[in-house]
């Protein structure tokens, strides 16, 4: 996956949002394309088909992570990440399908590794 | 006759002037009992005496000063019938009079008595009404139980809680009421073994019971025994304090301790963020291993901060858990291309506060992350990193082993002018107050010693 891939994180608190994607970036990962809520990710996930999803499942908004993961199907590869415990969710990832659940402090090289 | 002689002077008076119309007297007087015995000394022969008296008791004497003792003589019988006759009404009279005495102390008696009495009951009814009152201002609910469980008497409070009135609860159980808890001992049985004689083990309780409306009340019991005079047990006395709110404001407590846990995580993994923002606009690699370092100082630190929120317990938590998340961590980002590091945490079960939890954790982010900068070579070698825990009445003990090429020659930890170095030190001998012991002669070991923190 060292060719150009297109990552779309989601994720409303926009410092964590730049950092990864920076951690990203300077690593020659991809293009990285960010959205803080979920009308704006389904909006890139149209125009730009990214490979990818990084998304926290907790959003400032009226439909979370879990949500968009739920409307959405093209993805490779789907890491999501949350504030709490896996087990507060267990219900609905019964619904989706993902392949890493991080739980927050992330660490950036941790979530490269996911990627790897 | 003696009704209209008021006195016995008077009595007397008057007989004493009936025998002087005697033949041969001169004269008759009377004298009182205590005058007697002086008369008697008198030695005068023309005085006849004749006691009037009725058993042992003197009335006195009558006196009578002969003139003619041959004409007196016959009458001597008479006057003698007539003191007898005499001591025969005044004893009755004494007698009548004493009876009335007697009656009259007899009724004061009662009187006084019959006020002792009502004083006697005023007070118990008053001390039965204050007991009423203690008991109805009782914040506490109070049940009195018979052996059967069965709710005899009941205080306003139980009303109040239960939602049922007293005609509602007195009769029934109380075990219709409290609602057994899963797991918890089993009420009936407790009760049982209470009644049997077991008064220690069943005198404090938390049972919540089942109101009317439906809802469930936390009270926190206290159960004695009640016996009678001869020591037999009667029933229980329950009192009990609802502790429904007071739960609720611990759990609403507990709940936004979480949350402020929860937020401190997240405001330091915004910290993390912003140092890789940073970073990244940094080209001397020097400094990008510095803020790399910090970022895993504060990574520490947040983890911290999710165990706790995330803790059954808010206060404490699996200090072997935390560990063992923070050394894969620390080791998942090893980018290099050396063998792998396997990393192992075993130990007690080593509970920690917030106050212990963030300085060990720091500790922990040190040791880890020089072993991987420092202590091993791209020589293939099986790599790896063991911690074991352990606490006893000395404290927790930490000991720290790997398996890379141990400290170079000359090497003294304690002078070692490094950050890192520093930080351990002044960590755990001066913050925690306990003792670090460096080995670097076969791999790496250090063994850390400490008292818990307080919180």
């Amino acid at each position: 996956m060292s060719h150009a891939l297109k990552i779309l994180i989601l994720e409303d608190e926009m410092i964590e949002a730049l950092s990864l994607k920076m951690e990203f970036e300077t690593r020659g990962m991809g293009e990285v394309f960010i959205a803080s809520t979920y009308k704006k990710a389904m909006e890139i996930y149209r125009k730009e088909a990214p490979e990818v999803a990084i998304v926290d499942i907790n959003l400032n908004d009226d439909k979370n992570g879990i949500d968009f993961i739920s409307a959405t199907s093209t993805f490779n590869k789907v890491i999501l990440l949350s504030g709490y415990r896996i087990d507060l969710y267990e219900e609905e990832l019964k619904q989706i399908s993902f392949d890493h659940y991080l739980e927050k402090p992330i660490d950036a090289e941790q979530l490269v590794a996911c990627l790897r | 006759m003696l009704g209209s002689f008021d006195t016995k002077e008077a009595l007397f008076g008057f007989l004493c002037r009936g025998l002087e119309d005697l033949p041969g007297i001169r004269r008759v007087f009377y004298q009182e009992p205590v005058q007697y015995a002086h008369t008697q000394k008198q030695e005068v022969p023309s005085l006849k005496l004749f006691p009037v008296h009725m058993r042992d008791r003197s009335y006195g004497q009558i006196c009578c000063e002969i003139e003619d003792a041959t004409l007196f003589q016959p009458y001597t019988g008479y006057i003698q019938n007539i003191c007898f006759m005499t001591a025969v009404l005044l004893e009755e009279r004494r007698q009548r009079w004493l009876n009335k005495k007697h009656q009259e102390e007899l009724e004061r008696r009662v009187v006084e008595r019959t006020r002792e009495l009502e004083e006697e009951r005023t007070k118990a009814l008053y001390e039965q009404v204050r007991a009423e009152e203690y008991l109805e201002a009782s914040e506490a609910l109070i049940l009195e139980l018979e052996t059967t469980f069965r709710i005899v008497r009941i205080n306003k409070q139980v009303e109040n809680v239960y939602g049922y009135s007293s005609e509602e609860l007195i009769g029934r159980s109380t075990l219709d009421f409290i609602v057994q808890i899963e797991g918890k001992r089993d009420i009936r049985t407790a009760f049982e073994e209470m009644i049997g004689g077991d008064n220690e083990t069943f005198a404090y309780n938390e049972n919540p019971i089942r109101t009317k409306s439906g809802e469930l009340r936390y009270i926190s019991w206290h159960n004695i025994l009640r016996r009678d005079s001869k020591g037999e047990v009667k029933g229980i006395l329950s009192s009990g304090i609802d502790v429904t709110e007071r739960r609720r404001t611990e759990k609403e407590k507990d709940i936004l301790l979480r949350e402020v846990h929860h937020r401190t995580k997240n405001n330091m993994h915004i910290i993390i963020s912003l140092l890789s923002l940073q970073m990244a606009r940094i080209e001397n690699p020097e400094l990008r291993q510095i803020m790399k370092d910090m970022r895993k100082r504060i990574f520490a630190m947040a983890l911290v901060h999710n165990k706790l929120y995330s803790a059954e317990t808010i206060a404490r938590f699996s200090f072997v858990d935390y560990i063992r998340e923070l050394g894969t961590n620390l080791i998942s980002s090893v980018t290099s291309p050396m063998n792998p590091i396997a990393f192992q945490v075993q130990g007690e079960e080593v509970e920690v506060n917030l106050e212990t939890a963030v300085p060990c954790a720091l500790v922990i982010n040190e040791i880890v992350t020089n072993s991987i900068k420092h202590a091993f070579t791209e020589e293939p070698k099986e790599n790896s990193i063991f911690i074991y825990l352990s606490e006893n009445d000395a404290g927790i003990t930490i000991d720290y082993r790997d398996t890379g090429k141990g400290l170079p020659e000359g090497f003294i930890p304690e002078r070692s002018q490094s950050l890192g170095m520093q930080i351990i030190h002044s960590i755990i001998q001066d913050q925690l107050g306990g003792s670090v012991r460096f080995n670097g002669s076969d791999g790496l070991r250090i063994l850390m010693n400490f008292s818990r923190k307080r919180s």
